[in-house]
């Protein structure tokens, strides 16, 4: 029988560093939803996510002979959230901050597939509360930002985040802690309060 | 499906949370709360209210965000062998120009310390006391030498005895007791210890000399990275 599995991350790497685009490339489609994903949470705009993924591939590309971990995703999603503080900076640089409600359309961001058990009411309202969870988290500093994004919408534990943020379980626990408190806040200021609330 | 709601209004109604406990609901919804902060938190949901509704918001907040739509990969992000050949721009390193500015900041410390101990020990007699301040020897001619003489034995002229004295050492008249002991005549001249003030003076004019050096070198270096950084960025 032949062997169907993929090939594992750190052989992956290797034969990447060593230095084989195809096996890089595999790294890419295996890692470019998530990498994609977290730009976009982090940045809250669709060309500004596909610009600082791109980055972020190529950086790694060039950094891959330096990879000595074994936690492929960690070290990617760590060079992501570095190429989207850049992107971030640089967009602020040039002048104006990110129109928010030119990305924010649905026509504009290519949403995931409706779910076929939801109802087009219960869509339509889920996706009014992203649009305004997503304008609250844009307000929020970068590193509170960025810890929710992993841990609400990746499932992230602490330990990994910490280690994908270089700052201790401590740390993220306070940043957690804070950016929620804000996100609650800011929620609460700009009467986001899905009717038929339950709790 | 339950859909997917949040609502603030229960902790805005004046039910404030603990402050003590309120710290700990994001690591317990998190399910990242100590084990031994578990059991006492659980204790004081069951009997507070307040804490109970706090939990319930931060579940009902977190559960929106995780729902919020992942958005579709709008092309593939692989590498192409052009994109993989183009060098990106060098970021410049500020690393190195920075140490070299730490370095000169180092020497220039270095050599004000330095001088602000010349001055002192210039006007200190201290380190020279203990120093011989006079001191005779004797030539193979039997002439009687005196001064700082180095290895070689003195020269006629300064044959005849003479006291020095340290600069400010407060040094009476030279006697034959106080000039130390003394060669016989025919003895080979030795040369005498150095005197400290001399070497002191010395190491502290090179130290001085050494310190200006390198500041103004690592100055220079700083100076000179940046500028080639800037060129070749340009």
């Amino acid at each position: 029988m032949a062997d169907t599995a993929e090939p594992p991350d750190e052989r992956l790497a290797s034969e990447a560093a060593a230095g084989s685009l195809d096996a890089f490339n595999q790294i890419v489609d295996r890692y470019q939803v998530i990498v994609f994903s977290v730009s976009f949470h982090l940045l809250g705009d669709r060309q500004a996510a596909e610009d600082a993924t791109q980055e972020t591939f190529l950086s790694a590309y060039r950094a891959i002979h330096g990879f000595t971990g074994s936690n492929l995703r960690s070290w990617l999603l760590r060079i992501a959230a570095n190429a989207s503080k850049d992107e971030l900076r640089r967009r602020r640089r040039k002048g104006g901050a990110m129109s928010l409600d030119e990305a924010r359309g649905e026509g504009d961001v290519p949403l995931d597939p409706p779910d076929t058990g939801e109802t087009p009411e219960a869509r339509v309202q889920r996706l009014a509360l992203a649009a305004e969870l997503q304008r609250a988290l844009d307000t929020l500093p970068f590193d509170q930002r960025q810890v929710i994004v992993l841990v609400d919408v990746h499932g992230f534990g602490y330990e990994e985040v910490a280690s994908l943020t270089h700052t201790s379980v401590g740390t993220v626990k306070s940043r957690i802690h804070r950016g929620r408190e804000r996100l609650r806040r800011v929620l609460t200021a700009t009467g986001t309060n899905s009717p038929g609330a339950a709790l | 499906m339950r859909p997917v709601t949040w609502s603030p209004i229960q902790i805005l109604d004046g039910l404030r949370p603990h402050s003590r406990w309120y710290r700990e609901v994001d690591a317990y919804v998190d399910r990242e709360l100590a084990p031994r902060l578990l059991a006492a938190f659980e204790m004081h949901l069951g009997g507070c209210r307040r804490c109970a509704i706090a939990v319930d918001e931060r579940r009902s907040l977190k559960r929106a965000v995780a729902a919020m739509p992942a958005p579709v990969v709008p092309r593939s992000f692989r590498l192409s062998p052009e994109m993989v050949a183009i060098r990106p721009p060098t970021v410049p390193d500020r690393r190195a120009p920075r140490l070299a500015l730490a370095l000169a900041a180092l020497a220039i410390v270095g050599l004000v310390s330095t001088v602000v101990v010349d001055l002192n020990g210039s006007g200190h007699s201290g380190t020279l006391a203990t120093a011989p301040s006079t001191f005779q020897v004797s030539t193979a001619s039997g002439d009687t030498a005196a001064g700082p003489v180095s290895n070689q034995a003195a020269p006629p002229q300064a044959a005849t005895a003479r006291a020095i004295s340290a600069p400010s050492a407060a040094i009476g008249p030279v006697t034959p007791e106080s000039a130390g002991p003394r060669l016989d005549s025919g003895q080979k001249a030795v040369a005498p210890p150095v005197p400290a003030a001399s070497t002191g003076d010395h190491r502290l004019r090179t130290l001085e000399i050494g310190s200006g050096a390198l500041a103004v070198a690592c100055i220079g270096a700083a100076l000179v990275i940046r500028r080639n950084q800037r060129r070749r960025n340009s």
